[in-house]
């Protein structure tokens, strides 16, 4: 059987700015129907993947593609993008956004344009000069998705939303992928990804540190919480081990984070006399910091 | 794609023929009452219509400068004009053709108005000559030069270049005199070379009593003669005008 190409594909990509790497042989590939978080720090090279990836930059090396196709112009009848900054046009109003877009784009649901205007909030007449930057972001998004992409490319998406409408853009992205869709979105914030990606990558100063799904990533790492009656004991002998990538001490609980738990620290633990142990997921949060600064 | 271009076309030409218009308005009012001891004469003469050509020719030169760096402006607006499934050689060519149309229907309102301003005083008349059509021709190629020097020279940086559409007049005019003084060897062939790019170099700057008599004569500082310089211009504007679509094309935002 013959395998379809990913619907979103780095290969080996490297983009440089005369003396500068902005990102360093980055394989990526992302299969149809997957919602995919990229994080990384400010300069980690998640804007210079993307917009390598729709075109506008042209790579040093290595290659991008969409559904196993090379980027044209006929790959935006199926692809939306919101950038991080803004890319309207100010003098113009939402409606003539909604209009440009009904005109360029063959599949543009104005149905679907009209219902997302009314779940922002935002007024037709207005020039997008006179909208807030939350609002601007979320005309870049109603446009995006008025056009039904069956991939969709977003840049801090929800830069300036406030929590609520966060929210809404992260469902959003969720029904776009229940739909088929792909989604690729770069974000500061660990907490949209760890709600709204199955897959996560992680880049540092332009290089991919991590991608994996989400779910697994969590369930390969756990952390032991262990709650003493008073003073935590010396605990140095019985975490010597492998395992034991990381303990923080808390009042009566130490939090050990490990690797592959099989049960072994907590039988080490046990004749300490803890009043609990509780083993837990740990959270992406956790796991980007860890990745980042072990990288570093 | 020439959806944006239009909108904002349509409230140039508006903004454009409203101030031609009240300009023409002010201008009949005082030749029909003039203020006392004012010295407005209107007696009746004879208009050359090749005058109201090149008149309309530098108001398009100024829509030129108005409308120019189209896709240089286009920047700011790439991530979203660029994810649109229009190839980049379409929009770059929907937007100079709006802008050209923008720039010809200026100099169309503005000869219409000349016209009209110059007929209601019944006893003035225009008058037609023999060299209308080449002074037609090289009063339309002028400003679609100057738009073609503009879009090549800032369509090749996403950051705002603004200041090219005005700074273009006086860095123009100023190469037009160096190429007119005599300067040292090799200062004049250069001058002279860079002033076959210039548009202002294009221009009936030179007046012997009526214009159709400089019209006929060619300009000492431009090879070929007034026909074949017409023709360079408009060889000079299309070959700008897809020197800047290639490098807006190929331009990395």
């Amino acid at each position: 059987m013959i395998q379809a190409p990913p619907a979103i594909a780095f290969d080996n990509l490297t983009k440089r700015y005369r003396n500068f790497e902005a990102v360093h042989d980055l394989t990526l590939h992302i299969e149809a129907g997957s919602i995919c978080g990229l994080l990384g720090p400010n300069g980690a090279g998640k804007t210079t993947a993307m917009k390598t990836l729709l075109g506008f930059l042209r790579p040093t090396s290595g290659s991008v593609a969409i559904n196993g196709a090379p980027v044209t112009s006929s790959t935006f009848e199926t692809l939306s993008y919101v950038p991080e900054t803004d890319a309207l046009f100010g003098e113009l109003t939402v409606a003539q956004h909604v209009d440009l877009n009904r005109r360029a784009q063959p599949r543009h649901d104005q149905a679907r344009a009209e219902e997302l205007l009314g779940v922002f909030g935002l007024d037709r007449r207005k020039r997008v000069k006179k909208l807030s930057k939350g609002q601007k972001t979320a005309l870049a998004l109603v446009l995006a998705l008025a056009s039904k992409p069956r991939v969709l490319v977003l840049d801090e998406p929800s830069s300036g939303l406030d929590p609520v409408f966060q929210r809404v853009v992260l469902d959003l992205m969720i029904d776009a992928a229940a739909e088929g869709g792909t989604v690729l979105f770069s974000s500061h914030q660990v907490g949209q990804v760890e709600r709204a990606a199955d897959h996560v990558a992680i880049m540092r100063g332009g290089r991919l540190l991590l991608y994996n799904n989400v779910d697994s990533l969590k369930g390969q790492e756990k952390i032991i919480e262990a709650t003493f009656a008073s003073a935590i004991p010396d605990l140095n002998g019985a975490l010597r081990v492998e395992v034991v990538r990381r303990v923080e001490q808390a009042g009566n609980m130490v939090r050990i984070s490990v690797k592959h738990d099989d049960g072994e620290i907590a039988q080490r633990l046990a004749p300490y006399n803890p009043t609990s142990i509780r083993i837990v997921d740990r959270n992406l949060e956790d796991i980007f910091l860890d990745v980042v600064s072990e990288k570093s | 794609m020439y959806y944006v271009e239009v909108l904002f076309a349509r409230t140039r030409i508006f903004w454009f023929t409203a101030f031609a218009l009240l300009v023409a308005a002010i201008f009949c009012y005082f030749v029909s009452f003039p203020p006392p001891h004012a010295h407005i004469r209107n007696n009746g003469q004879d208009v050359p219509f090749e005058g109201v050509l090149l008149f309309g020719g530098f108001f398009a030169m100024i829509m030129a400068s108005i409308v120019g760096a189209t896709l240089n402006r286009d920047g700011a607006h790439l991530a979203y004009m660029w994810t649109k499934p229009v190839s980049r050689e379409r929009i770059a060519f929907s937007y100079i053709i709006v802008d050209v149309l923008t720039i010809l229907a200026s100099f169309g309102i503005i000869v219409g108005i000349c016209s009209l301003v110059l007929a209601i005083p019944p006893q003035n008349h225009l008058t037609f000559g023999s060299d209308d059509g080449i002074v037609l021709a090289r009063a339309l190629v002028i400003p679609l030069m100057l738009y073609g020097i503009i879009e090549v020279s800032t369509s090749w940086l996403s950051t705002r270049l603004s200041a090219a559409n005005g700074l273009i007049w006086p860095v123009g005019l100023a190469i037009q005199f160096l190429a007119m003084i005599n300067l040292p060897f090799p200062l004049a062939q250069i001058f002279n070379a860079i002033n076959i790019f210039n548009p202002f170099a294009y221009g009936l700057s030179e007046q012997h009593g009526h214009i159709a008599s400089h019209v006929a004569s060619d300009s000492p500082y431009l090879p070929f003669d007034f026909t074949g310089q017409t023709i360079l211009a408009f060889c000079i504007f299309v070959a700008c005008c897809v020197i800047a679509t290639y490098n807006w094309k190929r331009m990395q935002a």
